[in-house]
C-alpha cells in the first residue's frame, strides 16, 4: 500500500487524471451556465447539495474531489520519505526546499477543502444611513463618495461603513475586517446613493496564506539551489 | 499607427533573421532595439509599466523571450539558435499585434498584489516558452544541454507562475472577496500548473527521461498558449482586458 503512494507512477497518473478532469470541467461550465451560475456565490459543498438533481452535469466535480485528495495523501506521504531519507546526506536547502514547496502545495489544498465546506457569501444591498443586522454585525453605511482617477476606465467608490460601532473606510481592493469576516463594497449607484457590501467569511483562507508564504519560502530555495548547479558542456 | 508600424518592423526583422548567420545575429539584435524602443514607448505614453493590456503583456513576454538569445549565444551556435528563436519570438508578437489596445486600467487592477501577479506571470510564461525554444534545439540536436536547460527553465517557470497565483489570488480576493472562481479560465489556469508540474515530474521517472519527457514538455507550449488566448473567445469565459 505505502509503495502504491510512493510510486511516482501514481503521482502522474493521478496529475495526469486531474488535468483531463480538468479539461472536461472547462468545458461543462460554459455550455451549462445556467447550471453553474450561483457556484461561485455559495461553499462548494453547499453548492452541490442544492444541485443534486443536476448531478450529471458536476460529476466531474466528486471526480477531482477524489483525486485532490488522493493528490494530498501521496504528496504527504512521499515528502515525508523523501526527508526522512536524504535529510542525513547534508546540503538542506536543496533537500528541504522542494519538501516545503510540497508542503505549501497540502496546505493550499486544504484551504480550498476548508472553503468549500464551511464560510457565508452575502451580497447585502444598503442605502445611506440605515442600520441593518447581518449574521450578528450592525452594519450602517454613513457616506458613499466617487472619484475617477487619471487613466482609471471607470469611478470608484469609497464607502464609509460603521460595523458594529467601528467606522471604516471601504474602497476597491480594500476591504475592511472584523476578526475573520471580510466587509467589501461590491458596487455603488451615484444617483441612488446605494451600495452593495460583501459579508464574507471564509475559513480556508488563512491556509491558504499558510501555504502562499511557505510557498515564497521553498520557490527562494529551489532557485537558489538549482542556479547553483552546473549544466553540462555546450553544443 | 506608428506603432503598429514600429511592430511590424522588429516582427520583419526578426523573420528575415531566420537561419541568417552572421547577419541574421545583427538583424535579430536589431529587432530587440526596435522591440524595446515600442514597449519604451508604451510604458511612457501609458505613465505606467506596460502590463496591463494583452497587447502590451504578449509584447513584453516576447522581447523577454527575445532577450534569452544572450543566454543562449554562450552555449549554441548562432544558427542554431536562430533556427528556433525568431520562430517564437515572431508567434507572440504576432498575437500581441492584434489585440485591442486601451490605454485605461480598471481601478480593480490599480493595485500593488495585481502587479504582482502580472510581473511574475510574465515571467513565468516567458520562462516556459524558453524552456521550449530549449526542447526543440534538444529534440534536433540531442545535445543533452538543452534538455537540461528545458527542464530548469520549465522548473524556473513554474515557480513564478505559482507566485504570479499567489498574487493573483490575493489580489482577486480583496476586490472581489473570493480567492479562486469556477470558471474555465481558472482551469485552465489549473490545467496549466498541473501539467508543467506533470512534465516537471516525468523527467524522475527512468522510462521516460530523455526525448518522451523533452515532448511532454514541449507539449505545454500549445497549453499555456490556450490558456492565455484560447479559453475566452473558444470556451467562452468571462472577458478581460489582461
Amino acid at each position: 500500500m505505502l509503495k502504491f503512494f510512493l510510486s511516482i507512477k501514481t503521482y502522474l497518473w493521478v496529475t495526469g487524471i486531474s488535468i483531463a478532469v480538468f479539461l472536461a470541467g472547462s468545458l461543462y461550465i460554459p455550455q451549462n451556465l445556467a447550471v453553474f451560475s450561483g457556484i461561485n456565490d455559495i461553499p462548494l459543498l453547499s453548492w452541490l447539495t442544492e444541485n443534486a438533481g443536476d448531478k450529471e452535469k458536476f460529476f466531474w466535480i466528486y471526480l477531482l474531489i477524489g483525486l485532490m485528495a488522493l493528490l494530498w495523501i501521496c504528496t504527504l506521504i512521499c515528502s515525508l520519505d523523501a526527508v526522512i531519507k536524504r535529510v542525513r546526506r547534508g546540503n538542506l536547502i536543496r533537500v528541504l526546499s522542494p519538501q516545503i514547496l510540497h508542503l505549501a502545495v497540502l496546505f493550499v489544498i486544504l484551504g480550498h477543502g476548508i472553503s468549500a465546506v464551511s464560510g457565508y457569501k452575502l451580497d447585502v444591498p444598503m442605502d445611506l444611513n440605515i442600520p441593518q443586522q447581518v449574521k450578528g454585525f450592525s452594519m450602517t453605511v454613513h457616506d458613499i463618495q466617487f472619484r475617477k482617477d487619471p487613466g482609471e476606465s471607470s469611478t470608484r467608490w469609497i464607502v464609509n461603513l460603521e460595523v458594529n460601532g467601528t467606522r471604516h473606510v471601504l474602497e476597491v481592493g480594500k476591504p475592511a475586517f472584523s476578526g475573520d469576516v471580510g466587509f467589501f463594497a461590491k458596487s455603488a449607484q451615484k444617483r441612488k446613493m446605494k451600495t452593495i457590501i460583501g459579508v464574507i467569511y471564509d475559513p480556508g483562507v488563512i491556509w491558504e496564506i499558510i501555504g502562499a508564504v511557505l510557498y515564497g519560502i521553498s520557490a527562494a530555495g529551489v532557485f537558489y539551489s538549482r542556479f547553483r548547479d552546473t549544466l553540462p558542456s555546450g553544443a | 499607427m506608428t506603432g503598429t508600424l514600429a511592430i511590424l518592423v522588429f516582427i520583419a526583422l526578426y523573420g528575415i533573421s531566420i537561419n541568417g548567420g552572421q547577419n541574421g545575429k545583427r538583424l535579430f539584435l536589431s529587432g530587440i532595439i526596435v522591440h524595446s524602443g515600442y514597449v519604451l514607448y508604451r510604458w511612457i505614453h501609458l505613465g505606467w509599466m506596460p502590463v496591463t493590456e494583452r497587447h502590451d503583456i504578449l509584447l513584453v513576454m516576447a522581447l523577454l523571450v527575445a532577450f534569452s538569445f544572450f543566454y543562449f549565444q554562450k552555449k549554441a551556435s548562432d544558427r542554431m539558435l536562430l533556427d528556433v528563436l525568431p520562430l517564437f519570438v515572431i508567434f507572440l508578437s504576432f498575437f500581441g499585434l492584434f489585440q485591442v489596445r486601451f490605454d485605461t486600467i480598471d481601478p480593480n487592477m490599480n493595485s500593488g498584489w495585481f502587479s504582482m501577479y502580472i510581473i511574475f506571470f510574465l515571467l513565468g510564461y516567458a520562462f516556459f516558452t524558453v524552456s521550449t525554444v530549449s526542447g526543440v534545439m534538444y529534440i534536433r540536436g540531442k545535445w543533452s544541454l538543452f534538455e537540461m536547460i528545458q527542464y530548469r527553465t520549465a522548473l524556473f517557470g513554474w515557480l513564478l507562475f505559482s507566485l504570479s497565483l499567489v498574487g493573483g489570488s490575493v489580489w482577486f480576493y480583496l476586490a472581489y472577496g473570493s480567492y479562486w472562481l469556477w470558471t474555465a479560465k481558472e482551469l485552465w489556469i489549473t490545467i496549466v500548473w498541473f501539467y508543467y508540474s506533470f512534465y516537471l515530474h516525468t523527467r524522475m521517472m527512468r522510462s521516460l527521461s530523455g526525448t518522451p519527457s523533452t515532448i511532454i514538455g514541449l507539449c505545454g507550449f500549445p497549453v499555456i498558449i490556450f490558456a492565455y488566448l484560447g479559453v475566452m473567445p473558444i470556451l467562452g469565459s468571462p472577458w478581460s482586458q489582461f
